[in-house]
């Protein structure tokens, strides 16, 4: 009872911590609110219909967090098959040529056999978005000290438990890291396939439309920019930090 | 008294380096046996040899009969502790893998911990303890699947010479309880006299037992009377010929 009471507090000034003064809470609340703000002006000077542009933005961060599901799972399932042994050394090579394959050049002509489809997008941003993932998995797996290793063969783990209790934490700061250059170039890629593509909808078709008119597209860009540094902020740098200070000795 | 683990003829080498030639050696049941020797001796590569963490090597080992790897636990130099683990997880990494439910983890877990004084730190991440403490996480997690036979790579060499001393009595208290097999390395003749049957002199590179020393030194030991100092005399002679 005692002892719950001390664990619980304990949990409790971590938490607090967090923000470490006002200034701390202020600032979080401004990084949330500023690209919702900045939008919605940008909406009303440039006279687009607000729920078209949060509409695009949220058909696009769709697709991209499908997309981005998708390919963890399969970099996790392919690096932890392929990261080391004989098989690496066919796997790696092969990873890596497929990671220089030039999906925009077939794209048009993918197009043009299966027409615009949202399966199409997600897709190609698999692709994108799974390569980065994949090897910074694959170079946290090749870090694993070799003292790990024998400790945890020495318990005698084998099969689902060696992956569960030892490969995947160790795959995590990797996870992050590869996250964080994917997922940036994901954004990209998205608005690239989703003009070739001619999608309906997204911020593909929100720049296509916009084309011809260099403020728009450069307060467009601004936001998502904008966007994008909130969810750095406040998701993948304190996961970035969180997971590497897990693997402190 | 019957052999747990025999050697026969065993021979190791990286490339052209001969690390270990022609070993031969018999472990009997229960006791409590230390190779002895300068670094780089190939210590670590017998005791990575018996243990099955090295299978690339010449010559035979053999289990006694009913002797199997899940009997065998291993301490490590530096601990060797899951940083993203608490103590208790640690410590129960072996029962996870022979399918010991939760709840008797805990118990076996605990109990183990309380033995070494370490049952307040059960939630704790390995890097908030001492390099004692660490290794008394080291120690629980050799003993929680009540092996048969431990290998200790020398288990004490990180520690400061007080923390040292306190632990290998520790050791000696929870060994005379439960009297499983231990194999130990250490370059301390000082150690090995105090804790060992049976002392292997490992010559360097190639490494060959030179000699293996009976010690009969009633327990438990001075390590201040005049047959310890005899002893251990007798044991560096033979290391540094």
């Amino acid at each position: 009872m005692h002892h719950n009471s001390t664990t619980s507090s304990h949990a409790r000034k971590n938490r607090v911590k967090i923000y470490e003064s006002r200034l701390h809470l202020f600032f979080t609340f401004l990084v949330i609110s500023t690209p919702f703000l900045f939008l919605l002006l940008f909406a009303h000077f440039a006279r687009i219909s607000r729920q078209e542009l949060f509409f695009d933005l949220g058909a696009s961060a769709a697709r991209l967090f499908v997309a981005y599901i998708i390919a963890v799972v399969l970099a996790w399932l392919l690096a932890i098959l392929f990261y080391q042994g004989r098989r690496s050394l066919i796997a790696l090579p092969l990873f890596d040529v497929l990671q220089s394959f030039p999906t925009f050049a077939v794209l048009p002509l993918i197009t043009y056999f299966f027409r615009a489809s949202e399966a199409i997008v997600v897709v190609f941003l698999i692709l994108t978005v799974l390569w980065p993932i994949l090897f910074s998995i694959i170079s946290s797996l090749k870090l694993i000290k070799h003292d790990w290793e024998e400790a945890v063969n020495m318990a005698g783990l084998r099969g689902w438990h060696y992956v569960k209790v030892f490969l995947l934490p160790v795959s995590v700061p990797g996870l992050i890291t590869g996250s964080i250059i994917g997922l940036g170039e994901g954004w990209e890629a998205l608005i690239a396939t989703e003009i070739i593509v001619r999608t309906q909808t997204g911020l593909g078709e929100f720049f296509r439309a916009f084309s011809t008119n260099p403020t728009i597209t450069a307060l467009g860009i601004l936001g998502l920019l904008l966007v994008i540094f909130s969810l750095n902020h406040l998701v993948w740098l304190p996961l970035l930090d969180w997971s590497h200070r897990k693997m402190e000795e | 008294m019957s052999t747990t683990i025999t050697l026969k003829n065993v021979s190791k080498a990286f490339a052209e380096l001969i690390i270990l030639h022609d070993v031969n050696l018999e472990i009997k049941m229960g006791e409590f046996f230390v190779f002895v020797g300068p670094s780089g001796a190939g210590k670590s590569t017998i005791l990575r040899i018996m243990s099955g963490l090295e299978s690339d090597f010449k010559g035979s080992l053999t289990l006694s009969e009913g002797l199997t790897r899940r009997d065998m636990s291993f301490v490590f130099q530096q601990f060797a502790l899951l940083p993203w683990l608490s103590v208790e997880e640690n410590v129960g990494l072996g029962l996870v893998a022979r399918g010991v439910p939760p709840k008797e983890r805990h118990e076996r877990v605990m109990k183990e911990l309380s033995q070494l004084g370490l049952e307040k730190f059960a939630h704790v991440k390995p890097r908030e303890l001492s390099g004692g403490m660490r290794q008394r996480v080291g120690i629980a997690r050799a003993f929680v699947t009540d092996p048969k036979v431990i290998f200790m790579d020398e288990p004490f060499s990180e520690l400061d010479s007080f923390t040292a001393e306190v632990l290998r009595k520790e050791l000696l208290g929870i060994w005379e309880k439960r009297k499983p097999t231990i194999i130990m390395v250490t370059h301390i003749v000082e150690e090995a006299v105090e804790l060992a049957d049976r002392i292997a002199v490992l010559t360097p590179r190639p490494a060959r037992i030179e000699h293996v020393v009976e010690n009969n030194l009633p327990r438990p030991r001075k390590e201040r009377s005049e047959e310890f100092y005899n002893l251990e005399d007798r044991v560096t002679q033979l290391v540094r010929p």
